[in-house]
């Protein structure tokens, strides 16, 4: 669960069109939600509130090892109109989940828009008690790919009295590049992401729905702390797509320390609308070292409206949830007592008008292609009824990928419980995070084997309270 | 003085799974620096066979309960030691340990490692041999505050040291350097420190205060008398009433007070004298033996009756010089019979004389004054011995009862009791008893509260778990119930005896064996 402040800072990145999972230390973001999630310790009590739309505010309360606190201050100078209190805000937004990753094509056309966010800035600051530690952040976009983030903490109790890290960013819809410098150990990072593929293929973006939706990034880190001449370097790759039949989301990654001989592969996969699965294969060649990790999240939908509406969508789906999902709808309706609008299935459209319209390539009654002749460049003379399918297309039904997407999005989840566990660590991680009256509630738990003794012993127990509005 | 120190004792399991246990646990206390990736377990210890060398070069101070002494130690022996962990490759996991240990809540000056700080984790063994130790330490022992060894100089001159790394012989040097500097301050501030606690904790010093607050509370609700001799369970503690009236007698002796508090089953030093007049002391005895000298005589000399000096005025008055004679040869015979500890029973096996002695084997002798005094006169103890067998009566009936002394006074002479009865006797005696029938009195030891033994304090109620506690005795405890008992076994044991012994004096005034006179009696 993302902290208030974390998340105002997450709709500041959305609101200036900065994308982070072209970032590279976000190349795996997907598979440690899932599988290194961490557990809360003690109570935790935080309150939020954003009292103008450039500012909010945050007042934190736990009793790990005493009881202390922070206040925390947060300043944007874009208007930060897209964030929500805990009392509506969808779990989806709120948790650290699965990130399905757009391809970045159509970004020309926010190019225009975030012109007057090329200045924006961010300020945020904390202060803990007792103790007096001090925490600042300051995010500064130079131009409309490039930001500054400076983050700093202070406490008097350390030797140097705090530690000050600066990112200079370059994030391009091909690449992303960064420069890191700390002044802790003069440590100095570079770090950068390539996208491959040509993914703006802009012209046939109205024409034909994007079956192609995946995206191969490569990225690289190199690290190297000069005061104590302690280097590091790991490469990344990922490979996000789209199951063409289904429109779920999947995304593999295999990352490589070459210096250590580590080699780390995941495959997460959003299984259905509410689970997602993931699990990572780490292997060290050196050492012939081995281990195993699997995870998945499940959500839980809302007592309120159980079942998600389809009332201004068609979809045209495959899979048995959505079967039943379509089905659930119907029912839904026929005890509201209303008129029956039946989801128009792919057979229905393809039997009442077979050339107007292109949905899935792939018809999954008989598995057999139909690709529709109208579509192809060399008849000019249908082009007007081309324009007229695409039209009509992009207004009434939607490909099974962004049908899937806003599926997931407008979901209404109550609570999501997540498990992990890992062979070689020997150890379960559970939590539980949901939504309690107007309160967003996290608990959970992680049990681990004593390698000495060899029994079952909890490491970590907490809960924590959030309120925002 | 040096020592020969059984080294062959040392090889013994158990001791060296308890080596290993405490050694595991010093090396993984408190928190492991993240260059470790496990904890330190010990892979094998040996203590070789080659003993060390232990020489005490001087003894500053030597007391019951302190010793100072300087020693000197030197060791070329054949102990290893190996040691097994995992140590942390990546330099950069060690970067992020440590970054992360400054973070306030959570991660935020780190920046996020994709998996260059994967952790890489190489065995280690480390094998210490070769150890040579020569050092001049000193060892103060003090029972109040401990065991402390000091060294004087750096007892470390050289150590062995190999790894898995010997091959690296940058990494070779380091160990090396690391673990000697390690061991010198163990030898400097670790050692020391822990020797201190360890004696603490054998010493059980500061359990006694603690068991004090423990017992105060219970205590102060039962207000029983410390010394209240029916409830035997009660006996173990400061009651508020006990003290009160401690504090009591204190005023008095300080504000020269008439009214003196009495306290059950103690003899006031002003009142002392009513008991000492029944002392058998060597005049007593002589008086009873010879049943002529006349109660005049008597009279004038009993007010001296605690010395044992040798009535010369008896001698000088008397003009008839066989009275004279055989007075003395009564005294040289009273004399000789303590000395030579005659038993009634076989004359011919004379017990050699104690000597003066000091045992420092057997404590609980050795922990009292008095005992030592009675070592150094044992004449006088067995005076004692005799006194302590007459005072049940002495304390039973009034004091003032003068129609008893005759027949206290019947008792001829001293106890004639056989060595190792009266040993049995102190042995199952506590010695506080002496307190009781020789030192009352503000001067005296039993109202010094600050003695050299340390204070202990006793649970007001039996209680089953705390047991052990009764084997604690006070000072100012006295078991007044098991005096009493002991004395009263010992009046039956006398009066089955006196028949016995009438008979072995007639045998023996007759026979009259001569017998050495005994060694110049200093007094």
């Amino acid at each position: 669960m993302y902290t208030y402040m974390e998340y105002l800072q997450k709709c500041f990145y959305k609101s200036t069109n900065w994308n982070e999972d072209n970032i590279f230390s976000n190349i795996t973001a997907s598979s440690s939600a899932i599988l290194d999630f961490p557990i809360p310790t003690g109570f935790k009590l935080d309150s939020s509130n954003k009292s103008t739309e450039y500012s909010a505010s945050s007042f934190t309360l736990s009793n790990y090892h005493s009881i202390n606190g922070s206040l925390a201050y947060l300043y944007s100078s874009v208007p930060l109109r897209n964030t929500m209190g805990t009392k509506e805000i969808s779990l989806q937004d709120a948790l650290v989940g699965f990130r399905i990753i757009e391809p970045s094509s159509n970004n020309h056309k926010q190019l225009s828009s975030s012109k007057r966010h090329d200045r924006s800035s961010l300020l945020y600051g904390r202060m803990y008690f007792p103790g007096s530690a001090l925490e600042a952040m300051i995010i500064k976009r130079i131009s409309a790919h490039t930001q500054l983030l400076i983050k700093c903490i202070n406490n008097p109790h350390m030797d140097k009295n705090g530690t000050m890290i600066v990112y200079l960013q370059k994030n391009a819809p091909k690449y992303s590049r960064e420069f890191i410098y700390s002044t802790n150990e003069s440590l100095i990072g570079f770090r950068c992401l390539y996208n491959l593929g040509n993914s703006d293929n802009s012209l046939n973006t109205a024409l034909i729905p994007k079956f192609d939706n995946s995206v191969i990034s490569i990225g690289t880190e190199l690290w190297y702390a000069a005061r104590t001449m302690s280097p590091g370097l790991s490469t990344a790759f990922r490979y996000s797509t789209r199951s063409t039949s289904t429109g779920k989301p999947l995304t593999m990654t295999l990352a490589v320390n070459p210096i250590l001989g580590h080699l780390s592969s995941t495959y997460t996969v959003k299984t259905s609308v509410a689970s997602t699965f993931s699990s990572r294969y780490d292997f060290n060649f050196f050492s012939y070292a081995s281990n195993l990790s699997l995870g998945f999240e499940l959500y839980n939908y809302s007592r309120e409206n159980p079942v998600h509406s389809f009332a201004n969508r068609s979809v045209n789906l495959s899979s048995e949830e959505n079967r039943f999902l379509s089905h659930q709808d119907r029912k839904v309706r026929g005890q509201h007592g209303g008129n029956t609008i039946p989801i128009r299935s792919h057979t229905s459209i393809a039997q009442k008008d077979h050339s107007n319209m292109i949905i899935n390539p792939i018809q999954n009654l008989d598995n057999y292609y139909h690709i529709n002749p109208t579509l192809l460049p060399e008849k000019k003379k249908l082009l007007d009824e081309v324009e007229l399918a695409a039209h009509l297309s992009s207004e009434n039904s939607e490909s099974v990928t962004t049908a899937f997407q806003n599926l997931v999005n407008e979901s209404d989840f109550a609570s999501v419980v997540k498990f992990s566990t890992s062979l070689n660590d020997r150890m379960v991680k559970i939590l539980w995070e949901g939504r309690v009256k107007d309160f967003l509630v996290s608990t959970g738990v992680k049990v681990g084997m004593n390698p000495v003794t060899n029994a079952p012993e909890f490491n970590r127990f907490g809960v924590s309270f959030s309120y925002a509005c | 003085m040096s020592f020969k120190v059984n080294w062959k004792s040392l090889e013994t399991d158990s001791l060296t799974s308890w080596t290993k246990d405490l050694l595991t646990s010093a090396l993984n206390s408190g928190k492991s620096p993240n260059i470790l990736a496990s904890s330190i377990s010990i892979k094998d210890l040996n203590f070789g066979k080659i003993a060390p060398n232990f020489e005490i070069l001087e003894i500053g101070e030597l007391g019951r309960d302190r010793f100072r002494g300087i020693f000197k130690i030197n060791y070329e022996g054949d102990f290893h030691l190996t040691l097994h962990t995992n140590v942390q490759a990546n330099p950069l996991n060690i970067y992020y340990s440590n970054s992360m240990e400054k973070e306030i809540d959570s991660q935020f000056v780190t920046p996020n490692f994709l998996l260059s700080n994967e952790q890489f984790a190489l065995p280690l063994d480390l094998k210490l041999s070769d150890i040579k130790i020569s050092g001049i330490g000193i060892i103060v022992f003090s029972k109040s505050k401990g065991l402390t060894l000091v060294f004087r100089n750096d007892p470390l001159d050289s150590i062995k040291v190999s790894s898995t790394f010997d091959t690296v012989q940058v990494l070779a040097n380091f160990l090396q350097k690391q673990i000697e500097t390690q061991i010198r301050d163990l030898f400097r501030e670790t050692l020391p420190t822990l020797i201190h606690q360890f004696s603490l904790k054998y010493l059980s010093l500061d359990n006694n205060s603690d068991d004090l607050h423990a017992h105060f509370a219970s205590s102060s609700r039962t207000h029983s008398s410390a010394l209240d001799p029916d409830n035997e369970f009660n006996n173990f503690t400061y009651s508020s009433k006990n003290l009160q009236k401690n504090l009591q007698l204190f005023n008095t002796r300080e504000t020269l007070d008439l009214h003196i508090p009495k306290f059950k089953g103690i003899i006031q030093r002003s009142h002392l004298e009513k008991f000492t007049q029944n002392y058998p002391s060597l005049l007593n005895s002589l008086y009873l033996n010879l049943h002529e000298i006349d109660m005049k005589s008597y009279n004038t000399y009993n007010n001296n009756t605690g010395s044992n000096g040798i009535p010369i005025d008896l001698l000088i008055n008397d003009k008839n010089f066989n009275r004279t004679n055989r007075v003395l040869k009564e005294i040289s015979d009273i004399q000789s019979n303590s000395f030579y500890k005659q038993s009634n029973n076989n004359k011919d096996t004379t017990v050699k004389p104690k000597r003066r002695r000091i045992k420092y084997s057997t404590r609980k002798k050795a922990a009292s004054p008095t005992s030592t005094l009675i070592n150094d006169d044992f004449h006088m103890a067995s005076l004692h011995s005799s006194v302590a067998s007459s005072m049940p009566m002495s304390m039973s009936s009034s004091l003032s009862d003068s129609e008893e002394r005759p027949q206290l006074l019947a008792q001829p002479r001293p106890m004639r009791i056989s060595p190792d009865f009266y040993q049995a006797f102190l042995k199952s005696t506590p010695e506080q008893c002496w307190y009781q029938c020789k030192r009352v009195g503000l001067g005296t030891n039993y109202f010094n509260f600050a003695t050299s033994q340390p204070i202990s304090t006793s649970p007001i109620k039996k209680d089953p778990a705390r047991d052990f506690i009764k084997e604690k005795k006070s000072i100012n405890y006295i078991d007044i119930n098991k005096v009493n008992n002991k004395l009263k076994e010992l009046s039956m044991d006398r009066s089955g005896k006196r028949k016995q012994r009438n008979y072995g004096s007639a045998t023996y005034e007759s026979e009259n064996p001569i017998v050495a006179p005994p060694p110049p009696y200093s007094h």
